[in-house]
């Protein structure tokens, strides 16, 4: 089983990870530190066959024909061995696979989260650089961080500091506004009163 | 029924870049790759039970990352205010100004590092990995876990499977000695060039301060021969004749020298511009130059010292058969 160095991809030497866990690629002269596990011998696995089901024995929901190995975790369905899919401990059948079906989902089947929260935090703060844009950026803030606050968050980041955050920096920006329209509505009515 | 909310740990290893960044974490029975990029995150999971290697290959990686930016962009800023520096605080920073970039580019090409996990459908680069001591926490971590799904591998796996390789395996060995192991720790060229190092170096260091033009002609001169050595030595790497130690210490002189040369007129024009806007007779930044030029001939000469290590040990050391049978 010939492993490859990590930069080259070239094979690496095995009669120099005899001798240590480690071993310069012939191709690149890199030095590789290998950490090998048992799965890197273990044999391909077979393609699953299901068992024809024999009389009076649970048979799969999708193939009457076969034996039953196992039930779907979410829809409680019968599944052979072709159909079943493991998900960690569990085990679910095609059609909740497909569907995404079951809080599970949020936890095995997702590639990619939007980050609601960064967003959220960002826009006030970018928003700044031209600061008129306050205008919109400020209270859309609010805004965007209420709807979107039950929204998942990343799957590592479990802390809703960036809301807060965005919320506040979103409030102080449209308290700002409201001050300083007041402001210049004030400047504006004196300088009418002094005309007259 | 297993829980929804799988909790992770972080991992070791983190890559921030500007609009991008990675990072690994441990979760149950998997490791879990976030790559992000604007306000998004993709994940790939890594289950214990399917990881057969995980490989880390040494190898030059410069990267930026976000905070270093701003690091810089600040440090630079911080510049601005030299006019109302004493001379020495300003001869500092050009110091620490050519002396960072210098152990940035020292650090990247020695320890930098590409990290690669594989299972039996695909080998994934691991981003977040780019420095050598980073990998090695990373493995401390993460290879009692694996070892404790899937059991240790026997120490001599090597040999076993040597023992029961087939054709693809033991065509994997040289049947004569590599090029690479033949390549020399010195030649001429490379004696050369490490003398013109540490010539220049000696020169520069005893003349810096000199007013004479012709001691700037001398540097000049020596400086180009330096050049020449480099770039003979990285020809001579690259036809398998020297080996990678000495092409280390050329690819670091030709770096230092360009480096050098940009930090140097830049800071020349911004130092000027600011003491000539303060008024006659400041004009004159000369000092701290001489500083910048010893700091820059002191590191020369660091080089030269390495690349006589190194020659020496080309001479004197048998490099150890990499053939063992």
């Amino acid at each position: 089983m010939p492993l490859p160095c990590a930069r080259c991809d070239s094979p690496l030497p095995l009669w120099e990870l005899a001798s240590a866990d480690a071993a310069a690629c012939t191709s690149c002269g890199s030095r590789n530190t290998v950490r090998v596990f048992p799965a890197l011998f273990a044999a391909p696995s077979a393609p699953a066959v299901p068992e024809s089901a024999l009389d009076g024995e649970a048979a799969c929901f999708d193939h009457p024909s076969k034996r039953a190995v196992a039930a779907c975790h979410l829809c409680g369905r019968f599944v052979c061995q072709l159909c079943s899919v493991e998900f960690g401990d569990q085990v679910w059948c095609p059609g909740c696979v497909a569907g995404g079906r079951g809080q599970g989902k949020s936890l095995y089947l997702e590639p990619s989260r939007t980050l609601y929260d960064s967003i959220a935090v960002t826009a006030p703060l970018a928003s700044l650089i031209f600061w008129p844009l306050t205008i919109v950026t400020g209270p859309g803030t609010v805004v965007f961080s209420a709807m979107t606050w039950k929204r998942p968050l990343s799957l590592v980041r479990r802390r809703r500091w960036r809301f807060v955050l965005a919320i506040l920096i979103g409030l102080a920006e449209t308290v700002g506004w409201i001050w300083l329209i007041i402001f210049w509505w004030e400047q504006f009515r004196m300088g009418q009163n002094g005309a007259r | 029924m297993a829980p929804v909310e799988e909790k992770y740990r972080r991992l070791p290893g983190r890559r921030r870049g500007v609009i991008s960044g990675a990072s690994l974490w441990m979760g149950s029975d998997h490791i879990l790759l976030v790559k992000s990029a604007w306000f998004r995150e993709e994940y790939k999971r890594f289950y214990l039970r399917d990881i057969q290697a995980i490989v880390v290959a040494r190898g030059p990686r410069f990267y930026f990352s976000m905070p270093m930016l701003i690091l810089a962009v600040v440090w630079l800023f911080s510049g601005l205010a030299m006019r109302a520096w004493p001379n020495s605080v300003a001869m500092g920073w050009i110091a620490v100004t050519i002396a960072l970039p210098v152990v940035w580019l020292a650090i990247s090409i020695t320890a930098g590092c590409r990290c690669r996990l594989y299972t039996a459908v695909s080998r994934d680069d691991l981003p977040s990995l780019f420095r050598t001591w980073t990998a090695r926490r990373f493995l401390r971590q993460v290879q009692p876990r694996i070892e404790q799904v899937q059991g240790r591998v026997e120490a001599g796996w090597a040999d076993a499977e040597r023992g029961h390789a087939g054709p693809s395996v033991a065509a994997m060995a040289p049947t004569e000695t590599p090029r690479q192991a033949a390549a020399a720790g010195h030649t001429l060229a490379s004696d050369l060039f490490v003398l013109s190092l540490v010539v220049s170096s000696i020169v520069g260091l005893a003349t810096a301060s000199s007013p004479a033009a012709v001691w700037n002609r001398v540097n000049t001169g020596l400086n180009l021969m330096q050049l020449a050595g480099a770039a003979v030595v990285l020809v001579q790497h690259s036809r398998r004749i020297l080996g990678r130690a000495m092409q280390r210490v050329a690819i670091a002189s030709l770096l230092l020298t360009g480096v050098t040369f940009y930090v140097q007129t830049f800071s020349f024009a911004f130092v000027n511009g600011v003491r000539i806007g303060a008024g006659p007779g400041q004009a004159s930044a000369v000092r701290p130059f001489v500083v910048a030029h010893q700091v820059t001939y002191g590191l020369d000469l660091l080089l030269g010292l390495i690349g006589a290590i190194v020659t020496l040990r080309g001479t004197y050391h048998d490099e150890p058969d990499m053939i063992k049978d």
